[in-house]
């Protein structure tokens, strides 16, 4: 049957687009000059004014006042100096133990068999987990210890084990321990020297870096299971997984305000009911309530992405694997890992970029005291300062900050493969 | 053959984008028709509103805030127009001072009588010309006297150690400040630098022990037994008191602010009938009985007050008993405002 449109054998040369090309992108052209190109220059005019008398109002003066608030120059200096020490001191141990765990168990399994491996891998698991909870030092009480030393014993311990997997693209590697480090900066967060503004970031980042992982951690492992579920299935799995975003965001908000209050059902099943706990549990409110948020917004972003990359998994390399002698374990860190990794590359950067930027949640679960940088930034603008220009240069830097690390990262992959 | 190629590409380009232009399309309505309508979150009873549709055949288009900056901002920006809005007091100051109202007809809202003499002339309308009284009250605290025993008369009782975690105030520097300055003596419409300086450790103590911030709904979080003392609007104690007993209102002694929201029709306004309208209509006894029913604060509607069942008059938190000292917020300034909220939210983040 001839096709209603023959392709010219010339035009499949050209490779440009035609008149009609040119016409049916009009309206995306359209789409990003009024919904991303405009809103910026005029948010990159506005980071250069002053603001007015009345909230919103600004004199057309031109000034540096604004950035020179946001970076504070002596301050940046110290800032940098205190996270940069921070960061370098738990990636570089971090780094380490994961390196232990993933070299030592690999000659254990060689030399001495796959048993005395995994009594390694147990023992190295619990030691990062230690050093993480010693390093961040974000919760106290004993349910919520209990709750980092798991995800962080299992996190330490599967990283080493994926050492051998990673070690081709050691550029995931060392971006996975970055991202695990970030987590230990919460007490940075409290030094008097770090400038306010930067704090804030600082403590924003830490907070979607800890979803980033926790979600990880918990979307993968369903991902997975969908993907590799029975075709008639997976829809009814997928569609479970969509069915709350259905719902408003708000109300999923309030309704973990009713779970997780003083007097909410969470409390009300481990102290009336069960008698578990004698007094309440406090989440809400606290830091921990608003991750507890953001991971259970955030987490179909997490798996979608990564069952993606499942479903599209070649079958035929996982039974060559195995014929060729892998273990189960063996086959899925060396073969599957790295072929999801896109996957898993989407979902991390669909998590961890939204969630800096996130006030809704931080400002419901967290009753105003845990301020992210996009509280303040919303403060800014609708809230009691009304200084549009300072929120505009916080905008543009927030901005450029995630436009130099998306080039970073593009250029490491380049190299790095 | 290009030709319908080309036709086709064009007419779904011009599908695509106008669709877009057509669902934001409005056809114009006829003045006066409608009410844009942007007042406080729970302040304004929805039967009211319904009421009044059913009354005049006038569409009223609710929009809410719960801070006077956001409804500054909201306004200024000038994407919607509102016909009333509902200031308080040191933000009609401001307004007036910018020219952003206009003045409202008398002759058009002969129930203008009802208001009581004490809420006419105030110091920021001292004419009347631009605003009608809608409804006042007063910032004090509540107590859950269930969990906390101890006898609670001041913000210093309030601001203790042992409450650490126990508290919920207004997410409002401005008022933050106030009740520090109120705690230190100091007058609290004077904002400078040294004045800052000076009220700064105090602020710093409060926000350590302050677990939630909210200006919407206080009560949700005392209800919930989160928190057990709270500085928060009267009408949310009125609320509070009326459910339980439990909860009680106390003015603190250091001295605390009252407010005062008015109506007030800006210079924008496209419908400035259907608002003189509805003013009239809300001053009604029985309409203005309403809204004291749903929202316990401080009526000035005289006629109203008289129709008020014993048990709202009584409520201590409605109409607090005796004469309590209490100051009103008036304009301080962009600068001075932003010089606080700068404060707060820092000694904020840096918890």
């Amino acid at each position: 049957m001839t096709p209603t449109v023959a392709l010219d054998a010339s035009n499949a040369q050209r490779r440009r687009p035609g008149r009609v090309g040119w016409l049916l992108m009009v309206p995306l052209a359209a789409w990003l000059g009024l919904f991303v190109v405009a809103p910026t220059a005029i948010m990159f005019v506005y980071s250069f004014l002053r603001a007015g008398e009345l909230p919103g109002q600004v004199d057309w003066v031109f000034t540096f006042d604004n950035y020179k608030q946001v970076f504070d120059p002596i301050r940046l200096y110290k800032t940098v100096l205190v996270v940069g020490t921070d960061t370098a001191l738990t990636a570089g141990a971090f780094g380490l133990l994961v390196f232990a765990n993933g070299y030592v168990g690999s000659w254990l399994a060689y030399m001495r068999g796959r048993w005395s491996a995994g009594w390694w891998m147990l023992l190295g698991s619990t030691a990062g987990a230690v050093g993480l909870l010693i390093r961040t030092g974000l919760v106290g009480g004993v349910t919520s210890t209990v709750l980092v030393l798991v995800v962080a014993g299992v996190l330490a311990g599967v990283c080493g084990h994926f050492w051998e997997s990673l070690r081709p693209r050691w550029m995931s590697l060392v971006i996975l321990i970055v991202l695990f480090s970030f987590t230990g900066w919460v007490h940075v967060a409290d030094s008097p020297d770090i400038q306010r503004y930067l704090r804030t970031l600082v403590r924003s980042v830490n907070y979607a870096a800890i979803t980033t992982v926790v979600c990880l951690s918990a979307g993968y492992p369903v991902a997975y299971f969908i993907g590799r579920a029975q075709e008639k299935n997976r829809n009814l799995l997928l569609m479970l997984v969509m069915v709350p975003f259905w719902t408003s965001f708000l109300i999923r908000t309030y309704a973990w305000l009713t779970i997780l209050s003083e007097e909410g059902l969470l409390n009300a099943l481990l102290v009336d009911a069960t008698g578990v706990l004698d007094s309440p549990l406090r989440i809400l409110y606290t830091p921990l309530a608003v991750i507890i948020g953001l991971t259970y917004t955030y987490l179909p972003f997490m798996i979608l992405p990564i069952y993606g990359s499942v479903e599209k998994l070649d079958n035929s390399l996982v039974e060559a694997a195995f014929d060729l002698g892998a273990s189960p374990v063996r086959a899925f860190q060396q073969v599957i890992i790295p072929l999801t990794q896109p996957g898993i590359v989407a979902g991390v950067l669909l998590v961890f970029i939204p969630s800096i930027g996130m006030f809704a949640i931080s400002d419901l679960m967290g009753g105003g005291s845990v301020p992210m940088i996009g509280n303040t930034i919303q403060t800014q603008f609708i809230g009691k300062a009304g200084d549009w220009p300072l929120g505009a240069a916080l905008g543009i830097t927030l901005l450029v900050m995630f436009v130099l690390c998306y080039f970073l990262l593009n250029r490491r992959e380049s190299l790095g493969e | 053959m290009k030709w319908s190629k080309w036709i086709r590409a064009s007419v779904t380009g011009v599908l695509a984008f106008g669709s877009v232009l057509v669902g934001t399309g409005r056809d114009a309505v006829a003045q006066n028709k409608e009410l844009n309508l942007f007042c406080w979150t729970e302040y304004v009873p929805k039967e009211v509103i319904d009421g009044f549709t059913k009354e005049t055949g006038i569409t009223v288009n609710l929009e809410e805030y719960d801070s006077n900056e956001q409804m500054l901002t909201k306004l200024l920006a000038g994407a919607a127009k509102y016909d009333l809005v509902q200031p308080s007091e040191y933000t009609t100051e401001a307004m007036v001072k910018q020219n952003l109202l206009q003045e409202i007809d008398a002759s058009k809202i002969p129930n203008l009588g009802n208001i009581l003499p004490e809420f006419r002339g105030l110091p920021h309308d001292p004419e009347n010309k631009f605003t009608v009284t809608w409804m006042t009250g007063t910032v004090g605290i509540v107590v859950n006297t269930e969990k906390v025993t101890e006898p609670i008369t001041s913000f210093k009782d309030v601001f203790q150690d042992k409450y650490k975690g126990r508290i919920v105030a207004l997410d409002d520097s401005r008022e933050i400040a106030s009740w520090a300055m109120a705690m230190q003596g100091l007058d609290i419409n004077k904002v400078d630098a040294d004045v800052l300086d000076k009220i700064r450790p105090t602020v710093e103590k409060m926000v350590s022990l302050i677990k939630v911030y909210d200006s919407t709904s206080p009560k949700t979080s005392l209800t919930n037994g989160d928190v057990d003392l709270g500085v928060v609007w009267s009408g949310e104690a009125a609320i509070l008191w009326s459910g339980n007993k439990k909860f009680k209102y106390v003015l603190p002694s250091e001295g605390t602010h009252r407010f005062i929201d008015s109506f007030a029709i800006p210079k924008t306004a496209a419908n400035p009938d259907a608002a003189h309208a509805f003013i009239n209509y809300i001053l009604r006894p029985e309409v203005s009985v309403l809204i004291s029913e749903n929202f316990p604060y401080t009526n000035p509607n005289g006629e109203a007050r008289k129709l008020l069942a014993p048990e709202q008059r009584d409520n201590p938190a409605s109409y607090p008993p005796g004469n309590p000292k209490l100051d009103t917020f008036r304009d301080i300034g962009g600068r001075a405002t932003r010089m606080i909220e700068d404060m707060v939210s820092e000694i904020r983040s840096s918890n």
